[in-house]
């Protein structure tokens, strides 16, 4: 039996061993794999984390929705919006003019046009906003759909069609600018 | 062996054990952080996926024990000096309970109920004992290797385990102060299931004291932000 007390200097502790000359042999070689044990676990930990992140984003941020912003002007910002997954649900869809939120609503108004053109398995899929009051200028339309992930924990935003401009004037409602994807 | 040889070599080697081991201590803070910051933003409370890393941090402990040839014995896990460290954490336990029982007072946070007692009793021991084994029987001893056994390795171990609760401040600073002195009980006379018990204890104290609004559950990382 040896008894060996390794000290790597004033203040690090000593490293005792009680061990016959084989086991030390063996303390020692073992203590070569760390650096490779340490390896592997970063490797796998990475390994980890990306998929984390990749099923992160499939679940979270692929586009699961088909819509369109139709019109919007300073009466109504209106569209349609269809959940890949579940055709027959009614999404929720929230109105953002300039960047701030307006409001939020179930889109399930009645738009036969929107399964008459194959894109929906029923009429209830329309939304139709009131434009709250704006100075008059140039503003921006945004609709976003919320989609429910992580079972109902988290809840993201997906912008639905492109955002759409419109004027609104001191005496009368513009017409809309621009007009979207027609189902 | 030869002794010049032998002295020559341990020269060298605490060169390379000093960094093998701070790379050992980073790799296991590292998966805490991933769970606390990473898995459960992305994962919610899936317990599998927080378990991945939990799981390879405790392979590699488990794997570093046996490579570096330490006992359980050496680790902490024995009674026979149970007496000696429970000794040895009463006085900073009472210190500690007297504060927080006066800032309970003050604050009017103190709060007993029995369902929380009787569930604190069943996880709190449990969760005292992997934590301390962790930051004890793996970071301490590690530490140690790094800085030698004193103040700089106390002082590296308690800032660690004030990092892993983070951005929990009250948490964050109790955890830091528990952190220097279970460290220091740990370096003088190391037994786990002490130390473990003095956590469960503390960690109890300290749900029933401050304020709930302040403690915001105990939650750490990700969790705390909301």
């Amino acid at each position: 039996m040896l008894e060996i007390s390794i000290r790597g200097g004033s203040n690090v502790p000593p490293l005792s061993f009680e061990a016959s000359p084989t086991e030390l042999q063996n303390i020692t070689g073992q203590q070569s794999r760390l650096p490779q044990y340490l390896i592997v676990k970063s490797i796998l930990e990475l390994l980890f984390v990306g998929t984390l992140a990749v099923g992160f984003y499939l679940t979270a941020f692929t586009p699961f929705f088909r819509g369109s912003l139709d019109v919007a002007d300073a009466r109504t910002v209106a569209g349609w919006a269809v959940y890949h997954a579940d055709p027959q649900a009614s999404v929720e869809v929230q109105l953002y003019i300039d960047g701030k939120f307006v409001a939020d609503r179930t889109a399930d108004a009645p738009r036969p046009d929107v399964r008459l053109a194959g894109r929906a398995e029923d009429d209830k899929h329309g939304f139709i906003f009131e434009t709250p009051s704006l100075s008059p200028g140039e503003h921006e339309a945004r609709v976003f759909v919320v989609h429910q992930s992580g079972g109902g924990k988290r809840r993201t935003l997906q912008l639905l069609d492109k955002p759409l401009v419109f004027t609104v004037t001191a005496d009368k409602p513009p017409a809309a600018q621009q007009q979207t994807e027609q189902p | 062996m030869p002794p010049a040889v032998e002295a020559g070599s341990a020269h060298v080697a605490a060169r390379g054990e000093k960094w093998l081991a701070a790379w050992e201590i980073a790799s296991v803070v590292s998966s805490f952080l991933i769970v606390e910051w990473i898995v459960l933003p992305f994962a919610g409370n899936n317990i599998l996926a927080a378990g991945v890393p939990i799981g390879l941090a405790f392979a590699l402990m488990v794997l570093s024990h046996h490579a570096r040839g330490e006992s359980a014995r050496e680790i902490g896990w024995r009674l026979d000096n149970f007496g000696r460290a429970v000794r040895l954490l009463i006085l900073p336990m009472l210190i500690a309970s007297i504060v927080l029982v006066g800032v309970g007072l003050m604050m009017q946070s103190l709060r007993l109920g029995k369902q929380q007692i009787l569930e604190w009793i069943v996880w709190l021991p449990l969760w005292g004992v992997l934590q301390q084994y962790v930051l004890q029987g793996f970071i301490n001893r590690r530490a140690q290797l790094i800085c030698g056994k004193g103040l700089k390795s106390v002082l590296l171990v308690a800032l660690l385990f004030g990092l892993l609760h983070l951005p929990n401040p009250w948490l964050s600073l109790a955890t830091l102060v528990g952190g220097v002195v279970w460290a220091r009980v740990y370096q003088r006379v190391p037994n786990l299931p002490a130390l473990a018990l003095s956590h469960a204890l503390m960690s109890m104290l300290l749900a029933a004291t401050l304020p709930a609004t302040a403690l915001k559950g105990l939650r750490v990382g990700i969790k705390f932000l909301g």
